[in-house]
């Protein structure tokens, strides 16, 4: 989680447009970095920065679509604004479905774009802080034994500790004690926080016979 | 010989208007005049029989101027001078009547022998209809003779005579057992005038006319019965050596005899021709589908083809002497009337095209070729005219116009996104740079440099704009042909300029291999440029489904057999259906699914315009070329007429 201030990509190909628009983007207070190409924007890759994608949908070489694609195997990418001199429709179906934030057909209006622009950041900082929780919660994940991992599992399926304890063949009270060590090594202050923990983590999948 | 026989034509004599003043004038003198006075000078003298009337039963004998006789002279001298006077009136009598007998017998001769004359015109006449080409010649020479005997000449003959020269050739001739035929060619004298006297209608007196076996050379009447700017067709003839009466009777008579017989000889000569190619003839005369006709600057048909009889389904007779306007419908007949009198005022050899009504009553569209026929005087006397029907041409003009326009439609739909794109990218530039500079000025004074820049960048993409919208508007426009010189290279150029936007943003690559040294060819600009352009659309449009690295459409342009430009279109897309390739440029045929079939239909019809052709193949290696050719004009001021409108 770095600091400062957001920063809008605009890629389009075109000079003209790409100037106008980042002119205004910049007017607004905001900072501006162009590229011309989707090619160009994946080599100057730098999503540490907060901010936003505005995406010229139609593009020699790899489109819109296509850097879309490529960025959405990134953990840390940006949210994207789709802009586009066509009404396409299937087009903008597919960006929305791959989870653009907006699209945006040129001539784009300065409320419109500053609109769309607010709003994924918004989101950016929504997700950037989704994901900053899911790292520390991975963080403190790791930071657990193995058989604290065990007592996990089996504490977010509902077990008591009687059932861990025979099925991992320890006492009761070791049970317990590993119990306590979790909640303290995840900052869950009840059981349903660990669940919800596990439950972002993925791990919350007992690898323990049936019991529920 | 300077002294033709012109106008001595002989008038045949009155024969019943004379008799009442002879009847009156013997009555007188039977009264009067005491001595009967004969005239027996006056020409002609009347109907038989009638004078025997007034003749007196009185015929008492002479006067007495002896001694003896003076008594009753003087006694009797009244009496004998009435007997006398009624001896000389008997006299009289007698002789005009002998000599009206022999006026009787001679007119009755000369109405035989009129009657004779005009016998032999008929038989003639006769013959030379039923006679066929090989026995012609036989029959021509045959009906000479028999002229020669019934005119009572020594020799007859035709002539076809070159009054430029004096060139004069015998072609058939007669002559009587005394007279030796005249040589095949001869030399006549030719004064300045001949030709003028001749085409006068004067026999001329024609000096030089040599005979065969001897150089020495005699003088013949001719007369001319047709004659053209340089030949003179015509009979000749010498009267019989012991013919009493003058040749005036003669040159009326012998200039029947031609008419007969000189036109019938061309006009066999002609048939013959004509029969000689009979196939040719068939298809280019009889059964060809022209119209031809020949009318007078007032619009009076003189001629008319059998193509032209069927066409409107009347008879040569019905329609030869009416004006042709009548054919015209009332509306555009002004139209073709002031074609005609352009004509006069500027004789230029110009297609026509105007609406007939055909007989069934429904309007047809004929298109007609008009050429001025001028007089030796150099005036206008007769227009020829060969004409065409097309209405089935300008039916499908008008159904082409509708596939144009719907072709265009097309085209315009192919490119909707492509101008969408290219106008949006603009007016974005020009929306935004707006906004910047307004949020600018907003926020205080100190940003003018800028602002200014901003200014400068509107401008630029607004141009940008207008220029596309132009260029488009010029390509689906609706316009006529100009054909103009150009250089296909350019044309390409801006084909390739126009889509190229489209291409990138289908992931297109397009390659130019232009050849420098191309000659430049006839044609209409945008035409050219919308064909291309639809080609490189249709190339593109192949190849959505492909890889992107397969992607490539080419244009390629250079010299076929050194007669034609070629421009080949090719693309690595899915290529042609192997059933849909003969009827590829058929309207309505279409490799696509979105596609209306019209883009390579019209594409033809302009390629075709310009006098080239398109056609299509699969690559070995995938997709498939579209080329068409031009061809390149053979002279400087070779402009080949364009005539369908393509829009």
């Amino acid at each position: 989680m770095s600091a400062g201030a957001p920063v809008i990509r605009i890629v389009d190909d075109d000079e003209a447009f790409r100037t106008a628009i980042s002119r205004v983007v910049r007017a607004a207070g905001f900072q501006v970095r162009e590229f011309a190409s989707a090619g160009d924007y994946l080599l100057s890759q730098s999503e540490d920065e907060h901010g936003c994608l505005l995406l010229d949908l139609r593009m020699p070489g790899p489109s819109g679509l296509d850097l879309q694609r490529a960025l959405s195997r990134k953990e840390n990418s940006v949210p994207i604004v789709f802009l586009t001199a066509h009404g396409d429709v299937s087009a903008s179906v597919r960006a929305m479905k791959a989870g653009a934030t907006d699209f945006l057909v040129k001539p784009v209006k300065r409320e419109a774009l500053l609109g769309a622009i607010r709003t994924a950041l918004a989101r950016d900082e929504e997700q950037r802080g989704a994901r900053s929780e899911l790292s520390e919660l991975k963080a403190r994940y790791s930071s657990l034994s193995a058989r604290e991992r065990d007592v996990l599992q089996h504490v977010v399926a509902g077990r008591l500790n009687k059932q861990i304890a025979a099925a991992i063949g320890a006492s009761e009270r070791t049970v317990k004690a590993h119990r306590a060590r979790v909640m303290v090594k995840m900052h869950a202050t009840s059981v349903a926080d660990l669940v919800r923990a596990a439950d972002r983590l993925g791990a919350s999948e007992p690898e323990v016979p049936s019991s529920a | 010989m300077d002294s033709p026989c012109a106008g001595r034509v002989g008038k045949p004599g009155r024969r019943h208007t004379s008799v009442f003043p002879v009847v009156f004038a013997v009555l007188v003198s039977c009264f009067t005049i005491p001595v009967a006075e004969a005239r027996p000078e006056k020409p002609s003298l009347a109907v038989d029989g009638s004078l025997s009337f007034v003749m007196p039963a009185l015929a008492l004998p002479v006067d007495s101027p002896s001694d003896e006789w003076l008594d009753i002279w003087t006694n009797y001298r009244g009496a004998v001078i009435v007997v006398a006077a009624l001896f000389g009136v008997l006299v009289a009598l007698i002789i005009a009547l002998l000599i009206q007998r022999t006026q009787r017998i001679h007119s009755e001769r000369s109405l035989a022998e009129r009657l004779k004359f005009e016998k032999l015109l008929s038989e003639i006449s006769a013959a030379l209809i039923a006679v066929d080409l090989e026995r012609v010649d036989e029959e021509v020479v045959r009906a000479l003779s028999r002229v020669l005997g019934v005119l009572d000449l020594d020799r007859c003959a035709l002539f076809v005579l070159f009054p430029a020269d004096g060139r004069t050739r015998i072609t058939h001739q007669a002559e009587s057992d005394t007279t030796a035929p005249l040589g095949r060619e001869s030399q006549v004298a030719h004064p300045p005038s001949l030709y003028d006297d001749l085409r006068a209608g004067k026999a001329i007196e024609l000096a030089g006319v040599s005979t065969a076996d001897s150089p020495e050379a005699e003088s013949v009447f001719s007369i001319a019965v047709t004659i053209s700017d340089d030949i003179v067709r015509g009979i000749l003839f010498r009267p019989a050596r012991g013919r009493r009466r003058g040749t005036a009777d003669l040159i009326p008579r012998l200039r029947l005899v031609g008419e007969i017989l000189v036109p019938t000889l061309m006009g066999k000569r002609t048939e013959a021709a004509l029969r000689a190619s009979e196939e040719r003839y068939r298809e280019v005369v009889e059964s060809q589908t022209d119209l031809i006709c020949r009318f007078t600057p007032d619009m009076t048909l003189t001629f008319v083809n059998e193509a032209y009889c069927r066409y409107f389904e009347r008879t040569r007779e019905q329609l030869i002497g009416k004006c042709f306007l009548e054919l015209i419908p009332e509306g555009p007949r002004e139209t073709a009337q002031r074609h005609v009198m352009s004509l006069l005022e500027n004789p230029r050899v110009e297609i026509n095209e105007h609406e007939v009504i055909r007989p069934d009553g429904t309007i047809g569209w004929q298109q007609w070729t008009n050429y001025a026929i001028r007089g030796r005087d150099g005036r206008i006397y007769e227009f020829q005219g060969i004409g065409q029907d097309i209405t089935d041409r300008k039916h499908a003009e008008e159904a082409e116009r509708g596939l144009a326009q719907a072709s265009r439609l097309a085209l315009l739909g192919e490119l909707t996104a492509s101008i969408a794109h290219e106008i949006n990218q603009p007016l974005g530039a020009i929306l935004s740079n707006t906004d910047a500079a307004e949020m600018l000025l907003d926020s205080g004074p100190h940003h003018l440099d800028e602002v200014r820049a901003i200014l400068n960048d509107i401008r630029r993409e607004d141009l940008r704009a207008s220029d596309v919208i132009h260029h488009t508007r010029r390509l689906l426009q609706r316009r006529p042909m100009d054909t103009q010189v150009l250089a296909v290279n350019d044309v390409v150029a801006d084909a390739l300029r126009f889509v190229g936007p489209d291409a990138r943003r289908r992931g297109v690559s397009l390659e130019a291999h232009l050849d420098k040294s191309l000659p430049k060819v006839q044609g209409d600009r945008v035409s050219l440029e919308r064909v291309i352009v639809n080609l490189l659309l249709n190339g593109m449009e192949a190849m959505a489904r492909q890889p992107d690295s397969r992607r490539r459409v080419t244009v390629r342009t250079g010299i076929d057999a050194g007669e034609t430009v070629e421009v080949q279109v090719i693309d690595t897309g899915h290529g042609i259906p192997r059933e849909i390739l003969p009827r590829l440029f058929e309207s309505f045929v279409t490799t696509r699914q979105d596609g209306v079939g019209l883009g390579l239909s019209i594409s033809r019809s302009i390629i075709e315009a310009h006098g080239g052709r398109i056609q299509a193949e699969n690559n070995r290696d995938g997709g498939a070329t579209i080329r068409f050719f031009l061809p390149i004009p053979q002279t400087a001021h070779g402009r080949r007429p364009v005539a369908l409108e393509v829009s």
